[in-house]
């Protein structure tokens, strides 16, 4: 009788859990060792870089609650919201039953979500996304993580074959560019960072960083404009764009008087997902044509 | 009451005032030099003969209206640092006493975080100033509630709405930003900054300079008197509650100015004034323009220090002048206790 | 200081005031005073410690309003009066003064005159009349408190008004200075009228036309020296019994040994 259970409860589990029956360990980001027990059906994926990571592997019924600021895939509004631009509601993430949280160390998510959800038993994945290479990486990680690693993978190789297609059409003058992120109350501007996963997708595109490194994000506009990029990026809208370039000093750049400033999509260059290998490809187009 | 000694003996005021000027030329001199890369003097020269380079055209656009830009929004924050020390009375009075520091952060978070339709610029600069000004006119009216208010009321009524406003600012913040660059966005201009004019702004920013300096003027008899107490004050012909909150109204309208152009910069409307006493005596109709060009050097200065220390990006202004504030007045309190 | 020129401020000042009432708290500060003062005259008040010599005089000079009664300069009501319209025509010495910034001498001689430049003596004739001509660019810290007083004093006259109300101008002063002192007093006093706290009874006596003691917020006695002595009033007031002495002439002052 009892080997009749035993059988029994084998094929169901078989049939349910389909092949990740074993518990999946992995070590994230930031070096915690995450178990998960088995394929998480309720995820909750915090922030739009997350969400769309999670999409991307086709898993997207499978999310239960996403932040307030993720828009894309179509449809992601109309999920549940668990926390926006004061904070994260570990009760709203708790209402969701979620049994996978995935988190990026931004905005107290990490330190308001982890140890309580730690202590509930849900398992959390923290990611970074410090290069191009690690958001593919990140691909593979969830898919891991979600118990679905070969479609991780497939995704993840789809895309890097991309990246390599591009870099097979790289100019061989690569154009000096800076990339404008943001702009602050007092004058200064954000830019694309070299160590970042946003100045190596430039790099990868074809471009060479005209400012060197910089300790602090923010840079001066006499910086910029003395460095005189051969074009000039802006992720952002276009009336920002002109805006900015009506200041005192920019008319002095030759990217500005050739026409070479131009605005790139926030969605594909501020958000470390597949969405990233698209501006990628229309940043290599755009820079081959500019090529000096 | 504190009163503090003259450093030098009295000589030719007019030699002092040279003296100033001298000093705030050789401030312009150095923040016109001072930068992500600095300019040497040939190079300056280069830039005004009009030299066609990318450097030289950018020192001209770029730097040379910023750093005049930074030495007249100086001015007024010494001039209306002068104004506010008259009034209450206190060489530790500084222009944020009532309140207009809380209001000008509100004016600009709302121009930066709300897409009101206004040109950008121009709305943030209104903005603040508007914020920065309506706050004092809350304070003198929460103050005289209950009868004409004395200085002491005016800080109690000032000290209440700057912490009801602060309150209400960071709540704006957290509201109405985005996504975190947006906090950033708001709470960088709060350390206080100098944004390149364009030429119509930087004759805009001339004309308040030499409009505030001319209303002030106008007081320099009335703080004479305030200074000398408020019984003696009213002796001499004067109505000091009266006069308190003119005085107070356009001081904190030239603050409001400076906070328009330069964001929240600390410490020079309290050190200024104190160096200008010390070199030309207690007497506003000299002490006021005295500050007024301290002020405009220091600001030049410390605007230098902030684009120089670490290149490509710019340290605050504000941070700056707090960094050169906080030693100043150790040297200050060794000199008390030494006497 | 000579007799106030012909160009003090216009025809001689007197102040009337009618069913005065003042208080602190829930203390009665003054209470039913009703007086009138008319220049030229060298006016004394005295009394005991809380009598209310302070409060009636910044009553008399505007800088309290009073809760009951009325004052009037000239026959026009203190409060129709504006700052400035009372500056050029009074000259209030207050009791306490703390200047905040360190001011010299000079400077606060200068402030005193711009209450009424055009009626002004010019600042040196002001300085050389205090005996304040060496200490003119000394700084308000480095002055000892009779220098203290003398400045702010010769500041109040530099204008010359036709009204002077002084609070104690003599309290941090030593003898010779406070006699040198009322002495400027009752010389100006022949062409203005100068009202006075004072707390020397025998100085008062001595220079004064008249005496009004307040005793307790109320009006104990007015009138001429001769007469408060005679009526008794000084030693019911103040609780002592006193020993009146006739100076001598050839000398300065009387000293009780003993």
């Amino acid at each position: 009788m009892r080997r009749t259970i035993l059988i029994a409860a084998g094929f169901a589990s078989l049939a349910l859990g389909g092949a990740a029956a074993e518990p999946v360990r992995l070590i994230d980001a930031v070096g915690r060792t995450v178990e998960i027990a088995r394929p998480p059906q309720r995820i909750v994926p915090i922030f739009a870089s997350n969400t769309e990571l999670v999409a991307a592997l086709g898993l997207a019924d499978r999310i239960v609650g996403v932040e307030a600021f993720t828009r894309f895939p179509p449809g992601m509004e109309n999920k549940p919201k668990v926390g926006g631009r004061l904070g994260f509601s570990v009760d709203a993430v708790v209402a969701q039953r979620p049994d996978l949280l995935i988190v990026t160390p931004a905005r107290q998510a990490m330190h308001q979500l982890i140890d309580p959800m730690t202590r509930l038993g849900v398992p959390v994945v923290v990611l970074l996304a410090r290069s191009v290479a690690e958001v593919m990486e990140n691909l593979r990680q969830v898919g891991r993580a979600a118990g679905v690693p070969e479609r991780g993978e497939a995704v993840a190789a789809g895309l890097e074959a991309r990246l390599a297609a591009v870099a097979g059409r790289a100019p061989t003058r690569r154009s000096r560019v800076v990339m404008i992120t943001g702009r602050l109350g007092n004058g200064l501007l954000l830019i694309a960072r070299t160590d970042t996963y946003t100045g190596d997708a430039i790099v990868r595109a074809g471009g060479e960083h005209a400012l060197p490194r910089s300790v602090v994000a923010h840079v001066s506009p006499e910086a910029i404009i003395a460095a005189d990029p051969d074009v000039l990026l802006f992720a952002g809208a276009e009336s920002e764009l002109r805006a900015l370039v009506a200041q005192p000093g920019w008319r002095l750049l030759r990217a500005i008087r050739e026409g070479r400033a131009h605005t790139v999509s926030r969605a594909q260059f501020l958000i470390p997902g597949p969405r990233t290998v698209d501006g990628i490809e229309t940043l290599a187009a755009l820079l081959r044509r500019e090529s000096p | 009451m504190t009163t503090e000694t003259t450093a030098l003996p009295d000589g030719s005021l007019r030699g002092r005032f040279l003296l100033l000027a001298a000093a705030l030329l050789v401030a312009l001199v150095f923040a016109a030099m001072a930068g992500h890369d600095w300019a040497s003097p040939s190079r300056l020269m280069r830039a005004l003969a009009g030299g066609q380079e990318i450097e030289s055209r950018l020192l001209l656009v770029w730097r040379l209206p910023r750093v005049l830009a930074a030495a007249l929004v100086g001015a007024l924050l010494g001039l209306g640092g002068a104004v506010f020390q008259g009034v209450f009375r206190n060489p530790l009075a500084e222009p944020y006493l009532l309140g207009a520091s809380g209001g000008a952060a509100i004016g600009a978070t709302v121009a930066l975080l709300v897409p009101l339709g206004l040109p950008g610029g121009p709305a943030l600069a209104l903005l603040s100033f508007l914020g920065a000004w309506g706050a004092t006119w809350i304070v003198l009216a929460v103050a005289g509630l209950h009868g004409r208010p004395d200085t002491a009321g005016l800080l109690l009524a000032g000290v209440a709405v700057a912490a009801m406003l602060g309150a209400l600012r960071s709540f704006l913040m957290l509201a109405l930003s985005d996504d975190t660059v947006n906090l950033q966005v708001v709470l960088s201009w709060t350390l206080g900054g100098i944004q390149t004019p364009d030429l119509a702004g930087l004759l805009l920013l001339a004309m308040l300079v030499v409009g505030a300096l001319l209303l002030a003027r106008t007081l320099a008899g009335g703080l004479d008197l305030l200074g000398l107490g408020d019984e003696q004050a009213y002796a001499f012909g004067l109505d000091p509650v009266r006069f308190a909150r003119r005085a107070v109204l356009v001081g904190a309208g030239v603050v409001a100015a400076a906070v328009a152009f330069g964001g929240l910069v600390a410490f020079v409307g309290l050190i200024a004034p104190h160096l200008a006493r010390w070199l030309v005596g207690p007497r506003h109709r000299a002490l006021i323009p005295a500050s007024a060009l301290i002020g405009g050097a220091l600001v030049a200065i410390c605007d230098g220090i902030a684009r120089a220390v670490l290149p490509p990006a710019e340290i605050p202004l504000g941070l700056v002048t707090a960094l050169v504030g906080g030693p100043f007045f150790l040297v200050l309190l060794a000199r008390r206790l030494k006497a | 200081m000579s007799a106030p020129s012909a160009t003090t401020t216009g025809a001689a000042m007197r102040i009337d005031c009618r069913d005065l009432g003042a208080s602190a708290g829930g203390t009665v500060l003054l209470d039913a005073v009703s007086l009138s003062f008319t220049a030229p005259s060298l006016v004394g008040i005295l009394g005991p410690n809380g009598a209310g010599k302070s409060t009636l005089l910044r009553l008399l000079a505007g800088y309290r309003t009073p809760e009951r009664g009325v004052i009037a300069w000239n026959g026009r009501p203190l409060a129709g009066w504006s700052a400035a319209e009372r500056g050029a025509a009074c000259g209030y010495c207050p009791q306490q003064f703390e200047p905040a910034w360190n001011y010299s001498v000079a400077e606060i001689v200068e402030l005193g005159r711009e209450r009424r430049p055009a009626g002004a003596l010019p600042r040196e004739a002001v300085l050389r009349e205090s005996g304040l001509a060496a200490l003119a660019q000394r700084r308000w810290n480095a002055l000892s408190g009779g220098e203290r007083a003398r400045t702010m004093l010769a500041a109040t006259l530099a204008t010359q008004p036709g009204l002077v109300l002084a609070d104690e101008p003599g309290a941090s002063l030593d003898m010779r200075h406070r006699l040198a002192l009322l002495t400027r007093l009752a010389a100006y006093a022949r062409g203005a009228l100068v009202v006075v706290v004072m707390h020397d009874l025998d100085l008062a006596l001595r220079f004064c036309d008249r005496i009004v003691l307040l005793d307790g917020g109320r009006v104990a006695a007015d009138g001429t020296p001769d007469a408060i002595l005679g009526a008794g009033v000084l030693e019911r007031s103040f609780g002592l019994s006193l020993q009146p002495e006739t100076r001598r002439a050839g000398h300065d002052w009387v000293v009780g040994i003993g």
